[in-house]
Formats: structure tokens, sequence, C-alpha cells
């Protein structure tokens, strides 16, 4: 156990806080406890039912463990923050397609990528629509047709705004990437 | 944007809105990248948070990134370890989730058992009131302090704990031979001037009352961590508690004090949680 807690943690522990840091800095809580109780809960949920969810993880999918807990912990704590209930023995199923999908995103971003300007400079295209459906979707992590319904939109709808954003965000990491280009000395881009 | 029809195959939206999806969430998770590697042991949390007040981050916001990034010191990692062996082997604790009393799993019924007897033989239950006297200590001087100034208190049952962290409905604290308590008195708000002096007794079966000599550390904050005093804190199980097989129904009472000279600080160490403020807070007595 010791072992195993000791390889996760740290990753759970980023995961957990960085899923919480929004609403925590929007709602004042207490939010190093919050985030304990969490990472607790997450490890519970790996580990109940003789480790069911964590066995489920399979290398040869390509994700690293670290990456497949860091899913679980983020689907998580989304469930916690929109249900305001806690109960790890009732995990959503793991969607792996989804996890090599953010896996394969995470390892397109590099490290020199200035995401956080990057959501700035996101939220300042999004008119108050957008921004409520780019939080609902994305930060909330709301099923497709629970914000199609409250925003009285059609699934298609929502898939094609969601489209649109996902150009949006690439053009936007282009542009950056652009510039990390332009600005790095001759030297190192010939060789 | 405003959104608008697409006349696109409906899985090839979808497949697309995954994609997206998959994106936002991995340029939401690089937007704190540096924080996480303070909680990933790569960075330290000073110099990110130094980094992050230079490029002009909000200060309340900082401040609460250092809480939620700042890695789990020791005493947060064993607890938590600890708190993991007892759910694991708790397996019937899980809520919704009752197990099927026609056909239990020889490996649960084996676990119960000892888990049962490790309880009925050596276990110390305890139950905690924080009581706030709305009274000085006679004698020491210090001004009288109304009870409405002492913030509510919760206690932390610390690490040596056998069971499962407490639910929301379960005050009671059990313990094996091998615990002893370590407990974490701590204000709802940092307390800054006069803390609180702290008593605590235990009630064994036969209802008789029995004091607990206590020790204590105080941080900065008003937080205290009490344990049994130096002449009671090695040897048997008896030295954290009364000298009988079973005790429970403890209360934890507090009155005005001044801080005491005696108390040595300690770094507060953990700010873990009592899951449930639940039957804990000043009350009259």
């Amino acid at each position: 156990m010791k072992t195993l807690y000791e390889r996760l943690q740290p990753a759970i522990h980023a995961e957990v806080a960085s899923t919480l840091f929004p609403s925590a800095t929007v709602h004042q809580r207490d939010a190093r406890q919050d985030a304990i109780d969490l990472v607790q809960d997450v490890f519970v949920a790996l580990l109940a039912r003789d480790a069911a969810v964590l066995r489920s993880w399979d290398p040869e999918r390509g994700a690293k463990l670290e990456t497949f807990v860091r899913m679980v912990a983020h689907r998580y704590v989304l469930g916690v923050l929109r249900t305001r209930s806690r109960n790890p023995y009732e995990l959503e199923p793991i969607d792996f397609e989804q996890l090599d999908r953010i896996a394969a995103s995470e390892a397109a971003i590099e490290s020199r990528v200035d995401a956080r300007t990057l959501l700035h400079q996101l939220d300042g295209e999004l008119d108050e629509r957008g921004r409520g459906l780019f939080r609902q979707l994305f930060a909330e992590g709301r099923p497709t047709a629970e914000v199609a319904s409250s925003a009285g939109m059609t699934h298609n709808a929502v898939y094609a705004w969601s489209a649109r954003l996902g150009r949006k965000l690439r053009a936007m990491l282009d542009v950056q990437r652009d510039s990390f280009q332009a600005n790095e000395p001759k030297d190192s881009r010939d060789a | 944007m405003s959104e608008a029809t697409h006349d696109s195959d409906p899985s090839e939206l979808e497949r697309e809105h995954r994609d997206v999806l998959a994106l936002a969430e991995a340029v939401s998770r690089a937007a704190t990248r540096d924080w996480q590697d303070v909680a990933l042991g790569r960075a330290e949390l000073d110099e990110v948070a130094a980094q992050r007040a230079e490029a002009g981050d909000d200060p309340e916001a900082l401040a609460r990134a250092k809480q939620l990034f700042r890695p789990f010191d020791d005493l947060e990692d064993a607890r938590m370890i600890d708190a993991l062996l007892g759910a694991v082997a708790q397996p019937t604790a899980q809520p919704d989730t009752p197990a099927d009393p026609a056909q239990p799993s020889r490996e649960h019924a084996e676990r119960r058992f000892l888990i049962a007897v490790t309880l009925v033989a050596i276990a110390a239950v305890l139950v905690f009131t924080l009581v706030a006297i709305g009274s000085s200590l006679r004698g020491s001087g210090d001004p009288l302090e109304p009870i409405a100034a002492l913030p509510s208190y919760t206690v932390d049952p610390g690490e040596g704990l056998a069971t499962k962290r407490s639910t929301p409905a379960d005050e009671r604290l059990r313990y094996t031979a091998a615990n002893t308590y370590d407990w974490i008195v701590r204000p709802g708000l940092d307390v800054a001037g006069p803390l609180p002096r702290v008593f605590a007794v235990a009630r064994d079966a036969a209802s008789h009352d029995h004091p607990l000599a206590l020790r204590f550390e105080t941080a900065a904050t008003g937080t205290m961590r009490a344990r049994p005093a130096a002449s009671a804190s090695s040897g048997s199980r008896s030295a954290s508690g009364p000298s009988c097989s079973r005790w429970s129904a403890a209360s934890v009472s507090t009155s005005r004090s001044r801080r005491s000279s005696s108390s040595s600080r300690w770094p507060p160490r953990t700010d873990r949680p009592w899951p449930s403020a639940s039957g804990i807070g000043p009350t009259s007595s």
C-alpha cells in the first residue's frame, strides 16, 4: 500500500488540486481540507472492490498509470463539484478512448505553451453564452445532452459550437508556437 | 462565437467534440502546470509562489493555490495510508453498496471477524464534545471572555486511529492497543489572542469519568496538538486512557486562558479535516 501510495499520491494530489483550484478560488472554502478528502476518495475509488478500477488500467493501451489515475481523479472531482456528493464507490465508468485523446492532447502541448494566456485569450473571444457553454462542458464536465438542454440547443448545435471552439483553440496554439519559433535564435532552429 | 446548425455527419461531429473536450482538458491542466509541479515534488512551493506573485496573480488565488498544491507532509501521508488501509479492510463501510447478507464472502467475513475482535478486545472508543466554558480560569488574571468570542473548534483524531476516518454521522474514535491518541484541536478561525485551555475526560463502561493527562503544543494559528502527558505517553494502552478495557464518551472542554508560557509551538503539520463538526463545537455545559 505504501509503495502504491507513494507512486500515485503526487499525481492524484496534483490532479485533485488542479481540478479544484478554479472552484476553490470562487467559493473560498478550506481548499486544503477538500483536497485531502478528495485525494483519499480517489484512492478509495481506485482500490474499492479489489482494486477493480485500478486493475482496469491497461498499459498496452499506451496511457501511463499516472495519466490513468489522473483521469479518474479529474472525473471524480468534477462529479463531486457538480453533485456536491462524495461517493468514491460509484465512480463513472472509465472512458478509455477519451483517456487516449487526453493523453495525446497533453503530449501535443509543449511545456513552453503559455496555457494561462491561451485560456485568457479564449475567454475574451467568447460571448456570455459561449462562456457558459465552455464552463459547463469543459470546466464542469457536464454531459453534452445536459448542456444542450439547459442552453436550449440541439445536440448538433453544441457539437458545432464545440468544433468552432476547437479550431479557435488550435489556431491560438499555432500562433503561440509561431511566436516561439520567431523568437528562437536562428542557430537553435538550424540545429 | 455563436452556435449554428451543422450539416456534417453526427458521428463525425461527436468525434470532433470529444477531441475538443480532450484538448480543452489538456490546456486547462497545462494552465496550472507550475503549481502541479509543486504537488509532484518537481518544484518548490515558495519559488512557484514567488513567480506567480511576480506575474501578478491575485493574492487570494495565490494563497489558495499554496494551500491546494503544497505537498503532503509526513503526517498527512501517514494518516492517509492508515485511513486507506482501514477503508480497504472494511468493505462493508462502502456507502450505497450494502453487502448481500445472504452470500457474504469468506474473505470479507474473516476480515470483519478480525476487526470485531480487535475492537472488542482493545478498542478505545471516544465521543468528543467540545464544551466552551465562557469564563477564564480563576486566578489567571486574564480578562473574562464572552463565550461568543470562542470560535468553534474541531477535533481531528490524528494518527493512530484504527478505523477508517469517521463518517459525518459517526463521532466515535476507535483505537487499538498499538495506538495512542494524538488529537489536533483546531479553531474555525485563526486565534491570535488568548487560547483556550483544553481538558479531556474519558468515561469507562461503568460510566466513571477519568481525566486524561494531556500535553499540548500550540501553533501560531491557535491550532493545538494534544497528546498524552509525558508521564503517560509510553508503555501500555492504559497510558493513553483509563486502566480499563474500554472507555468512551470523553469530553474535550475548552476554557479561556492566555497562551500558556509552557506551551511549546509546533509547526502546523497538517490541516487534516475532521470530516464533520457534527456534535463538536462550542456548547454550554
